[in-house]
């Protein structure tokens, strides 16, 4: 009897302790997980904050060539700050830092208007000069506007640079885990498709996909699967009038 | 004192180590421990990277991208990627699905001191005018590349030389060519990204 008794507590015991090291785990993993699937869901995490009113748009602030000035916007808790317009003729540029998602890497999208026609985004450049920004949640970012439509002429009027949205880099070969992901994101859209590796890349092969969709629809819809997209807007209005 | 029987003392033991398991499991996320059990030690640093496959050379552990551009109409979008581990570059062209070219290149270049480096032996486009200018390193080029490719070049050097930082570029084009290295139709469309703005 005492004997039975002894053993039951042992055992209770054990179990106890089993069921607070597994809370233990699974409390520790939870904010990981967490913050994995808010964005490998591929949704919006910004949407309701692209359909508030003015936030997003911080006050006008006049530039000039090489002239600094700050402008904020925050959007869900992630601010982006333009910190200098240049003007240059030759290569219009304009910095910006910006707080990213998570410590990844995250490829910042921008679009801008000047005076209302669209401007053309040749692209981005990283400003490290430690080369530590990919440790780092707060990133700048030189981005590099088209000449065409503002080098020109005499520059005035309006510049709307807008941070679009956040997108995370595909690798260059795909992991098996990414595979699975996008996979999974893609299970009710008809689209499987396999990966080929070929030296110095991957080949894209779709087994199944709807007979609507060309290869190119496919492929373009398995690429938007591989990515976690954070979206803004973040919009900068920046007054380019000479005063 | 009563000595504790074996039994207890197996308990005992198998309790302390899933405890010990459990906490360690607790703060040390399964991503983070697949990653290092997946991860390589990198086989190459800066200068020795040159020429070689990142995958190869195990250097795919920590990379950033460090410049993205976009040639007209978005046809080719080349980004500058960088291997934190290896400390060294690559390029990787991404072509518009929707363009019809049948041929891409993605290339990469390292310059110190007015002095660029390569060490590819691929044959470039032809006629390039800019490639004379610039010695480009990592070229890889593939006929027919399909709707779905993504092309990444060899590795260049990342770092400095003689205390001055090496200028690194990526290139990636696309274009129509009915015979193999020579661009036979005048639409030729590529962007290049690099870790200097006045490159």
């Amino acid at each position: 009897m005492k004997t039975s008794r002894s053993r039951l507590i042992s055992w209770m015991i054990i179990i106890t302790l089993m069921v607070v090291s597994i809370s233990l785990s699974v409390s520790a993993w939870l904010p990981i997980s967490r913050g994995v699937s808010a964005s490998s869901a591929g949704e919006s995490v910004g949407l309701d904050s692209r359909l508030a009113d003015s936030s997003n748009v911080v006050k006008e602030a006049p530039a000039s060539s090489g002239e600094n000035f700050v402008m904020k916007s925050s959007v869900n808790g992630l601010t982006a700050e333009v910190a200098q317009v240049d003007l240059n003729p030759d290569a219009p540029t304009v910095s910006i830092c910006a707080d990213v998602p998570t410590i990844a890497d995250w490829l910042p999208q921008f679009s801008a208007t000047y005076n209302g026609q669209p401007v053309g985004v040749m692209g981005w450049m990283l400003l490290d000069p430690s080369n530590t920004a990919y440790q780092e949640k707060n990133r700048c970012y030189l981005v590099m506007l088209s000449s065409e439509q503002l080098g020109s002429k005499k520059i005035s009027g309006t510049l709307i640079l807008s941070l679009d949205y956040f997108e995370t880099s595909i690798p260059e070969r795909l992991p098996v885990d990414l595979i699975a992901k996008a996979k999974e994101r893609l299970k009710d859209s008809g689209i499987d498709f396999e990966v080929q590796n070929v030296p110095h890349g991957q080949n894209f092969i779709f087994p199944k996909k709807p007979d609507s969709y060309s290869d190119e629809d496919a492929f373009q819809r398995v690429t938007d699967a591989l990515k976690d997209k954070v979206y803004g807007p973040w919009v900068f209005t920046i007054d380019l009038n000479q005063k | 004192m009563k000595t504790l029987s074996y039994k207890s003392k197996t308990i005992i033991f198998t309790i302390i180590t899933s405890l010990i398991v459990s906490s360690v499991m607790a703060f040390e996320p399964t991503n983070v421990l697949a990653s290092k059990l997946a991860s390589h030690t990198p086989l190459c640093s800066t200068t020795s990277c040159r020429g070689h496959d990142v995958y190869v050379k195990h250097c795919e552990g920590s990379i950033s991208t460090i410049a993205q551009a976009s040639s007209p109409n978005s046809y080719v979008t080349t980004y500058l990627r960088k291997s934190n581990t290896c400390n060294s570059f690559w390029s990787r062209a991404v072509k518009l699905s929707s363009y019809s070219g049948n041929w891409m290149l993605s290339e990469a270049l390292e310059c110190a001191n007015n002095n660029c480096i390569y060490t590819s032996t691929t044959p470039p486009p032809n006629p390039s005018a800019y490639y004379y200018y610039y010695p480009w390193s990592g070229n890889q080029q593939t006929p027919a590349p399909g709707q779905s490719s993504l092309w990444y070049s060899d590795m260049v050097a990342g770092g400095t030389v003689g205390g001055v930082v090496r200028k690194v570029c990526a290139r990636g084009w696309v274009y129509t060519s009915n015979v193999a290295n020579y661009v036979t139709n005048s639409l030729v469309y590529k962007s290049w990204a690099c870790n200097d703005p006045g490159t």
